[in-house]
Protein backbone atom coordinates (compact mmCIF):
# COMPACT_ATOMS: atom_id res chain seq x y z
CA UNK A 1 0.00 0.00 0.00
CA UNK A 2 2.69 2.12 0.71
CA UNK A 3 4.37 1.69 -2.50
CA UNK A 4 1.23 2.58 -4.09
CA UNK A 5 0.58 5.74 -2.66
CA UNK A 6 4.31 7.02 -3.06
CA UNK A 7 4.09 6.09 -6.86
CA UNK A 8 0.68 7.89 -7.28
CA UNK A 9 2.10 10.62 -5.02
CA UNK A 10 5.20 11.51 -7.08
CA UNK A 11 2.75 10.96 -10.33
CA UNK A 12 0.65 14.15 -9.69
CA UNK A 13 3.66 15.77 -8.85
CA UNK A 14 5.58 14.82 -12.45
CA UNK A 15 3.89 12.71 -15.31
CA UNK A 16 0.15 13.19 -14.25
CA UNK A 17 0.92 16.64 -12.98
CA UNK A 18 -2.78 18.78 -13.13
CA UNK A 19 -0.87 21.96 -14.53
CA UNK A 20 1.73 21.24 -16.97
CA UNK A 21 0.26 17.91 -18.30
CA UNK A 22 -3.45 17.92 -17.83
CA UNK A 23 -3.76 21.80 -17.86
CA UNK A 24 -6.03 22.19 -15.47
CA UNK A 25 -6.32 25.28 -12.88
CA UNK A 26 -5.46 27.72 -15.41
CA UNK A 27 -7.22 30.40 -14.53
CA UNK A 28 -5.96 30.64 -11.31
CA UNK A 29 -2.26 29.80 -12.49
CA UNK A 30 -2.44 33.32 -14.30
CA UNK A 31 -4.52 35.44 -12.13
CA UNK A 32 -2.71 35.05 -8.56
CA UNK A 33 0.89 34.34 -9.79
CA UNK A 34 2.00 37.87 -10.19
CA UNK A 35 3.03 38.10 -6.19
CA UNK A 36 4.17 34.95 -4.00
CA UNK A 37 2.81 35.36 -1.00
CA UNK A 38 -0.45 35.50 -2.41
CA UNK A 39 -0.03 32.21 -4.43
CA UNK A 40 1.03 30.55 -0.92
CA UNK A 41 -1.85 31.40 0.55
CA UNK A 42 -4.27 30.38 -2.49
CA UNK A 43 -1.67 26.81 -2.82
CA UNK A 44 -2.52 25.96 1.04
CA UNK A 45 -6.07 26.91 0.36
CA UNK A 46 -6.48 24.91 -2.81
CA UNK A 47 -4.37 22.06 -0.82
CA UNK A 48 -6.88 21.69 1.55
CA UNK A 49 -9.89 21.97 -0.15
CA UNK A 50 -8.87 19.63 -2.81
CA UNK A 51 -7.59 17.08 0.41
CA UNK A 52 -10.63 17.51 2.19
CA UNK A 53 -13.43 17.41 -0.65
CA UNK A 54 -11.71 14.60 -1.78
CA UNK A 55 -11.95 12.58 1.03
CA UNK A 56 -15.47 13.57 1.84
CA UNK A 57 -16.79 12.97 -2.10
CA UNK A 58 -14.59 8.92 -1.82
CA UNK A 59 -17.01 8.71 2.28
CA UNK A 60 -20.26 9.31 0.43
CA UNK A 61 -19.31 7.65 -3.00
CA UNK A 62 -21.38 4.78 -2.99
CA UNK A 63 -24.59 6.74 -1.67
CA UNK A 64 -24.38 9.46 -4.21
CA UNK A 65 -26.85 9.27 -6.90
CA UNK A 66 -25.38 9.05 -10.27
CA UNK A 67 -27.68 11.62 -11.93
CA UNK A 68 -26.85 14.52 -8.80
CA UNK A 69 -23.03 13.89 -8.10
CA UNK A 70 -21.64 16.43 -9.49
CA UNK A 71 -24.31 19.12 -7.78
CA UNK A 72 -23.58 17.10 -4.60
CA UNK A 73 -19.53 17.67 -5.68
CA UNK A 74 -19.80 21.21 -5.99
CA UNK A 75 -21.70 21.60 -3.27
CA UNK A 76 -18.64 19.57 -1.13
CA UNK A 77 -16.12 21.60 -2.47
CA UNK A 78 -17.96 25.09 -2.33
CA UNK A 79 -18.80 24.07 1.40
CA UNK A 80 -14.64 23.82 2.50
CA UNK A 81 -14.07 26.53 0.22
CA UNK A 82 -16.15 28.78 2.25
CA UNK A 83 -14.94 27.43 5.06
CA UNK A 84 -11.22 28.20 3.92
CA UNK A 85 -11.96 31.44 3.09
CA UNK A 86 -13.75 32.46 6.60
CA UNK A 87 -10.70 30.72 8.26
CA UNK A 88 -8.20 33.47 6.07
CA UNK A 89 -10.35 36.45 6.88
CA UNK A 90 -10.43 35.82 10.48
CA UNK A 91 -6.76 34.69 11.21
CA UNK A 92 -4.75 36.47 8.20
CA UNK A 93 -6.78 39.61 7.72
CA UNK A 94 -4.43 41.71 5.47
CA UNK A 95 -3.61 38.58 2.95
CA UNK A 96 -7.69 38.04 2.87
CA UNK A 97 -7.60 41.62 1.67
CA UNK A 98 -5.52 41.20 -1.03
CA UNK A 99 -6.84 37.83 -2.74
CA UNK A 100 -9.83 39.64 -2.33
CA UNK A 101 -12.44 37.27 -4.69
CA UNK A 102 -9.88 35.06 -5.72
CA UNK A 103 -9.97 32.31 -2.65
CA UNK A 104 -14.09 31.88 -3.59
CA UNK A 105 -13.09 31.03 -7.29
CA UNK A 106 -11.46 27.80 -5.95
CA UNK A 107 -14.83 26.42 -6.02
CA UNK A 108 -14.44 26.65 -9.88
CA UNK A 109 -11.55 25.10 -9.95
CA UNK A 110 -11.04 22.42 -12.66
CA UNK A 111 -8.78 20.35 -10.24
CA UNK A 112 -10.79 20.11 -7.33
CA UNK A 113 -13.35 18.95 -9.38
CA UNK A 114 -11.01 16.91 -11.90
CA UNK A 115 -9.89 15.02 -8.65
CA UNK A 116 -13.46 14.30 -7.29
CA UNK A 117 -15.06 13.02 -10.44
CA UNK A 118 -12.04 11.65 -11.95
CA UNK A 119 -10.43 9.44 -8.72
CA UNK A 120 -12.66 9.89 -5.27
CA UNK A 121 -15.69 8.51 -6.60
CA UNK A 122 -14.14 5.72 -7.62
CA UNK A 123 -11.35 4.95 -4.61
CA UNK A 124 -11.60 4.44 -0.86
CA UNK A 125 -11.62 7.87 1.46
CA UNK A 126 -7.92 7.72 2.46
CA UNK A 127 -6.00 7.33 -0.99
CA UNK A 128 -8.39 9.71 -2.11
CA UNK A 129 -7.74 12.20 0.56
CA UNK A 130 -3.82 11.65 -0.36
CA UNK A 131 -4.64 11.89 -4.53
CA UNK A 132 -6.27 15.28 -3.36
CA UNK A 133 -2.88 16.12 -1.47
CA UNK A 134 -0.43 15.44 -4.04
CA UNK A 135 -3.05 17.27 -6.59
CA UNK A 136 -3.18 20.36 -4.74
CA UNK A 137 1.01 19.85 -4.21
CA UNK A 138 1.42 19.39 -7.70
CA UNK A 139 -0.33 22.54 -8.73
CA UNK A 140 0.99 24.48 -6.02
CA UNK A 141 4.97 23.98 -7.03
CA UNK A 142 4.17 24.90 -10.74
CA UNK A 143 2.38 28.15 -9.26
CA UNK A 144 5.23 28.92 -6.92
CA UNK A 145 8.13 28.61 -9.64
CA UNK A 146 5.71 30.81 -11.74
CA UNK A 147 5.26 33.59 -9.04
CA UNK A 148 8.76 33.77 -7.86
CA UNK A 149 9.81 34.37 -11.75
CA UNK A 150 7.06 36.84 -12.24
CA UNK A 151 7.66 39.03 -8.73
CA UNK A 152 11.74 38.78 -9.61
CA UNK A 153 11.08 39.95 -13.06
CA UNK A 154 8.12 42.06 -12.45
CA UNK A 155 9.13 44.10 -9.07
CA UNK A 156 12.26 42.68 -9.27
CA UNK A 157 11.31 41.56 -5.13
CA UNK A 158 10.68 38.24 -3.53
CA UNK A 159 7.81 38.42 -1.24
CA UNK A 160 7.58 41.90 -1.41
CA UNK A 161 11.47 42.70 -0.11
CA UNK A 162 14.29 43.80 -2.35
CA UNK A 163 16.56 41.36 -3.59
CA UNK A 164 20.01 42.78 -2.58
CA UNK A 165 22.02 42.97 -5.43
CA UNK A 166 19.50 42.80 -7.84
CA UNK A 167 16.65 44.86 -6.95
CA UNK A 168 18.89 48.14 -7.77
CA UNK A 169 19.97 47.72 -11.11
CA UNK A 170 17.13 45.46 -12.91
CA UNK A 171 14.53 47.52 -14.70
CA UNK A 172 11.32 46.06 -14.22
CA UNK A 173 9.60 44.06 -17.04
CA UNK A 174 5.92 45.49 -16.24
CA UNK A 175 4.38 43.09 -18.79
CA UNK A 176 5.27 39.69 -16.04
CA UNK A 177 3.08 41.12 -13.72
CA UNK A 178 -0.01 41.52 -16.34
CA UNK A 179 -1.79 38.49 -17.88
CA UNK A 180 -0.12 37.99 -20.72
CA UNK A 181 3.23 37.90 -18.57
CA UNK A 182 1.80 34.40 -16.61
CA UNK A 183 1.55 33.20 -20.30
CA UNK A 184 4.32 33.51 -21.28
CA UNK A 185 5.70 32.08 -17.93
CA UNK A 186 3.27 29.20 -17.62
CA UNK A 187 3.97 28.47 -21.80
CA UNK A 188 7.91 28.62 -20.95
CA UNK A 189 7.64 26.30 -17.88
CA UNK A 190 6.00 23.83 -20.09
CA UNK A 191 8.18 24.34 -23.12
CA UNK A 192 11.05 23.80 -20.39
CA UNK A 193 9.46 20.57 -18.46
CA UNK A 194 8.20 18.57 -21.75
CA UNK A 195 11.57 18.87 -23.46
CA UNK A 196 13.64 18.29 -20.93
CA UNK A 197 12.09 16.97 -17.48
CA UNK A 198 8.83 14.84 -18.95
CA UNK A 199 9.79 13.76 -22.17
CA UNK A 200 8.43 10.38 -22.72
CA UNK A 201 4.71 10.87 -25.07
CA UNK A 202 2.96 8.23 -22.87
CA UNK A 203 4.26 9.10 -19.22
CA UNK A 204 7.17 10.16 -17.39
CA UNK A 205 10.63 8.33 -17.38
CA UNK B 1 -45.43 3.67 -4.54
CA UNK B 2 -43.28 2.71 -7.48
CA UNK B 3 -40.30 1.35 -6.30
CA UNK B 4 -38.61 2.83 -10.15
CA UNK B 5 -40.05 6.46 -9.12
CA UNK B 6 -38.37 5.92 -5.23
CA UNK B 7 -34.47 5.35 -6.84
CA UNK B 8 -34.82 8.07 -9.57
CA UNK B 9 -36.90 10.80 -8.03
CA UNK B 10 -37.27 10.73 -4.58
CA UNK B 11 -33.98 9.47 -3.76
CA UNK B 12 -31.81 12.40 -5.04
CA UNK B 13 -34.38 14.44 -3.86
CA UNK B 14 -33.85 13.67 -0.15
CA UNK B 15 -30.13 13.16 -0.70
CA UNK B 16 -29.53 16.55 -2.04
CA UNK B 17 -31.52 17.91 0.45
CA UNK B 18 -29.22 16.05 3.55
CA UNK B 19 -25.99 17.03 2.31
CA UNK B 20 -26.95 20.88 2.01
CA UNK B 21 -28.55 20.85 4.94
CA UNK B 22 -25.05 19.76 6.52
CA UNK B 23 -23.16 21.75 4.17
CA UNK B 24 -24.80 24.82 5.26
CA UNK B 25 -24.80 23.71 9.46
CA UNK B 26 -21.11 23.40 8.98
CA UNK B 27 -20.25 26.38 7.08
CA UNK B 28 -22.45 27.97 9.49
CA UNK B 29 -20.82 27.01 12.21
CA UNK B 30 -17.33 27.79 11.07
CA UNK B 31 -18.87 31.38 10.53
CA UNK B 32 -20.65 31.97 14.14
CA UNK B 33 -16.89 31.20 15.31
CA UNK B 34 -14.81 33.15 13.15
CA UNK B 35 -17.29 36.05 13.73
CA UNK B 36 -15.79 37.83 16.31
CA UNK B 37 -12.43 37.86 15.01
CA UNK B 38 -13.78 38.74 11.47
CA UNK B 39 -15.56 41.63 12.99
CA UNK B 40 -12.58 42.44 15.14
CA UNK B 41 -10.29 42.42 11.98
CA UNK B 42 -12.65 44.98 10.60
CA UNK B 43 -12.83 47.69 13.18
CA UNK B 44 -9.58 47.24 13.66
CA UNK B 45 -8.99 47.73 9.97
CA UNK B 46 -11.27 50.97 10.08
CA UNK B 47 -9.10 52.12 13.50
CA UNK B 48 -5.64 51.41 11.69
CA UNK B 49 -7.22 53.83 8.31
CA UNK B 50 -8.39 56.73 10.41
CA UNK B 51 -4.26 56.59 11.91
CA UNK B 52 -2.57 56.50 8.81
CA UNK B 53 -4.65 58.94 7.10
CA UNK B 54 -4.56 61.18 9.86
CA UNK B 55 -0.68 60.53 9.61
CA UNK B 56 -0.24 60.08 13.48
CA UNK B 57 2.94 58.15 14.55
CA UNK B 58 1.39 55.95 17.14
CA UNK B 59 3.70 55.45 20.30
CA UNK B 60 1.12 53.07 22.03
CA UNK B 61 -2.21 50.58 21.82
CA UNK B 62 -4.17 51.71 19.00
CA UNK B 63 -7.73 51.35 20.37
CA UNK B 64 -6.61 53.56 23.89
CA UNK B 65 -5.25 56.26 20.86
CA UNK B 66 -8.83 56.25 18.80
CA UNK B 67 -11.07 56.03 21.61
CA UNK B 68 -8.99 59.46 22.99
CA UNK B 69 -8.15 61.63 19.85
CA UNK B 70 -10.57 60.58 17.28
CA UNK B 71 -14.18 62.13 17.01
CA UNK B 72 -16.88 61.05 14.48
CA UNK B 73 -19.13 63.55 12.67
CA UNK B 74 -22.28 61.47 11.54
CA UNK B 75 -24.32 64.87 10.75
CA UNK B 76 -22.49 65.64 7.49
CA UNK B 77 -24.53 65.80 4.28
CA UNK B 78 -21.72 64.13 2.27
CA UNK B 79 -21.60 61.28 5.09
CA UNK B 80 -19.82 60.87 7.91
CA UNK B 81 -16.46 62.29 8.84
CA UNK B 82 -13.67 61.68 11.33
CA UNK B 83 -11.94 64.81 13.42
CA UNK B 84 -8.93 63.53 15.11
CA UNK B 85 -6.46 65.71 17.22
CA UNK B 86 -2.97 65.77 16.11
CA UNK B 87 -0.29 65.75 18.72
CA UNK B 88 0.60 69.17 17.44
CA UNK B 89 -2.54 71.45 18.46
CA UNK B 90 -3.54 71.23 14.65
CA UNK B 91 -6.30 68.80 14.21
CA UNK B 92 -6.67 66.89 11.05
CA UNK B 93 -9.84 66.20 9.04
CA UNK B 94 -10.38 62.10 7.52
CA UNK B 95 -12.94 61.94 5.13
CA UNK B 96 -14.33 58.65 3.75
CA UNK B 97 -14.34 58.81 -0.41
CA UNK B 98 -15.92 56.24 -1.95
CA UNK B 99 -15.74 56.22 -5.79
CA UNK B 100 -16.54 53.26 -8.37
CA UNK B 101 -12.84 50.73 -9.55
CA UNK B 102 -12.73 48.19 -11.65
CA UNK B 103 -14.90 45.47 -10.14
CA UNK B 104 -16.42 47.43 -7.17
CA UNK B 105 -16.63 50.22 -5.33
CA UNK B 106 -13.50 51.64 -3.57
CA UNK B 107 -13.30 53.20 -0.20
CA UNK B 108 -10.70 55.74 0.84
CA UNK B 109 -9.88 57.21 3.85
CA UNK B 110 -8.29 61.01 3.12
CA UNK B 111 -6.70 62.68 5.83
CA UNK B 112 -6.20 66.77 5.11
CA UNK B 113 -4.21 69.03 7.76
CA UNK B 114 -7.06 71.28 8.81
CA UNK B 115 -4.63 74.35 8.82
CA UNK B 116 -2.78 73.91 5.53
CA UNK B 117 -5.72 71.58 4.33
CA UNK B 118 -2.36 69.70 3.09
CA UNK B 119 -3.21 65.62 2.60
CA UNK B 120 -1.59 63.86 5.24
CA UNK B 121 -2.18 60.05 4.54
CA UNK B 122 -4.43 58.03 2.45
CA UNK B 123 -5.75 54.67 3.12
CA UNK B 124 -7.95 52.57 1.29
CA UNK B 125 -9.93 50.33 3.39
CA UNK B 126 -12.45 48.74 0.80
CA UNK B 127 -11.60 47.36 -2.24
CA UNK B 128 -12.37 44.51 -4.69
CA UNK B 129 -9.00 45.30 -7.11
CA UNK B 130 -7.51 42.77 -8.96
CA UNK B 131 -4.95 41.47 -6.75
CA UNK B 132 -1.34 42.13 -7.79
CA UNK B 133 -2.46 44.72 -10.18
CA UNK B 134 -5.23 47.18 -8.70
CA UNK B 135 -4.66 45.70 -5.27
CA UNK B 136 -1.60 47.45 -5.56
CA UNK B 137 -3.04 51.09 -4.35
CA UNK B 138 -2.68 48.99 -0.52
CA UNK B 139 1.23 48.97 -1.07
CA UNK B 140 2.77 51.94 1.04
CA UNK B 141 4.62 53.49 -2.20
CA UNK B 142 1.74 54.15 -3.89
CA UNK B 143 -0.29 55.67 -0.85
CA UNK B 144 2.31 57.71 0.72
CA UNK B 145 3.42 59.84 -2.81
CA UNK B 146 0.01 61.89 -1.78
CA UNK B 147 1.44 63.08 1.08
CA UNK B 148 2.75 66.25 1.62
CA UNK B 149 0.41 67.30 -1.54
CA UNK B 150 -2.40 70.10 -2.08
CA UNK B 151 -3.88 68.69 -5.35
CA UNK B 152 -6.51 68.18 -7.22
CA UNK B 153 -4.56 64.88 -9.06
CA UNK B 154 -4.61 65.52 -12.99
CA UNK B 155 -4.57 62.49 -16.09
CA UNK B 156 -2.36 60.38 -16.23
CA UNK B 157 1.20 61.99 -16.97
CA UNK B 158 4.49 59.98 -16.95
CA UNK B 159 8.24 61.22 -15.36
CA UNK B 160 9.88 63.36 -18.27
CA UNK B 161 12.62 61.39 -19.37
CA UNK B 162 15.30 63.67 -18.96
CA UNK B 163 14.74 64.94 -15.80
CA UNK B 164 17.25 68.36 -16.56
CA UNK B 165 14.14 69.56 -18.54
CA UNK B 166 11.39 70.32 -16.82
CA UNK B 167 9.75 69.09 -13.86
CA UNK B 168 6.85 66.95 -12.97
CA UNK B 169 3.28 68.42 -13.48
CA UNK B 170 1.95 69.27 -9.34
CA UNK B 171 -0.80 67.22 -9.91
CA UNK B 172 0.78 63.98 -11.25
CA UNK B 173 1.15 60.72 -9.34
CA UNK B 174 2.84 57.70 -9.69
CA UNK B 175 0.25 54.79 -11.30
CA UNK B 176 0.02 51.02 -11.15
CA UNK B 177 1.28 49.33 -14.85
CA UNK B 178 -1.69 47.54 -15.96
CA UNK B 179 -4.04 48.67 -13.61
CA UNK B 180 -5.54 52.38 -15.78
CA UNK B 181 -9.09 51.93 -14.39
CA UNK B 182 -8.14 51.85 -11.01
CA UNK B 183 -5.69 54.72 -11.32
CA UNK B 184 -8.06 56.25 -12.58
CA UNK B 185 -11.11 55.94 -10.07
CA UNK B 186 -7.89 57.08 -7.59
CA UNK B 187 -7.54 60.31 -9.40
CA UNK B 188 -11.57 61.22 -9.02
CA UNK B 189 -11.70 59.86 -5.71
CA UNK B 190 -8.63 62.15 -4.45
CA UNK B 191 -10.12 65.38 -6.04
CA UNK B 192 -13.68 65.00 -4.74
CA UNK B 193 -12.20 64.25 -1.51
CA UNK B 194 -9.95 67.83 -1.72
CA UNK B 195 -12.84 69.40 -3.20
CA UNK B 196 -15.13 67.91 0.22
CA UNK B 197 -12.11 69.01 2.18
CA UNK B 198 -12.44 72.90 1.00
CA UNK B 199 -16.34 73.24 1.42
CA UNK B 200 -16.41 71.91 5.25
CA UNK B 201 -12.58 74.50 5.90
CA UNK B 202 -15.06 77.28 4.45
CA UNK B 203 -18.03 76.50 6.08
CA UNK B 204 -16.16 76.09 9.38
Amino acid sequence: MPGKIKKQFLASIGRDNPVFVQVLGICSTLAVTNVLENTVVMCLGLIFATACSSFTVSLLRRQIPGSIRMMVETLIIAAYVIIVDLVIQATLPTISRQLGPYVGLIITNCIVMGRAEAYALNNPPLPSLIDGVAAGVGYSYILMIIAFFRELTGSATIWGHAVPGFSSWWVNWSIMVMAPGAFFALAGLIWIIKTYIVTDETGGK
Amino acid sequence: MNPQWIKEKATPVVFMTAVTFVCISLVGLVDIVTRPSVDRNKTLFQKQAVCDASATVLSGDLAAWYDANVTVVTNAADGPYYLVNGGDGVSRLVLIQQGPGLWGSITAYVGFNRKTAVIEGVTFQDHVETPGLGARIDEPWFRHQFAGKTGPFNELRPEPQDKTKGTRDAGAFDQITGATITASAVKDIMNKSIERAKALNAAR
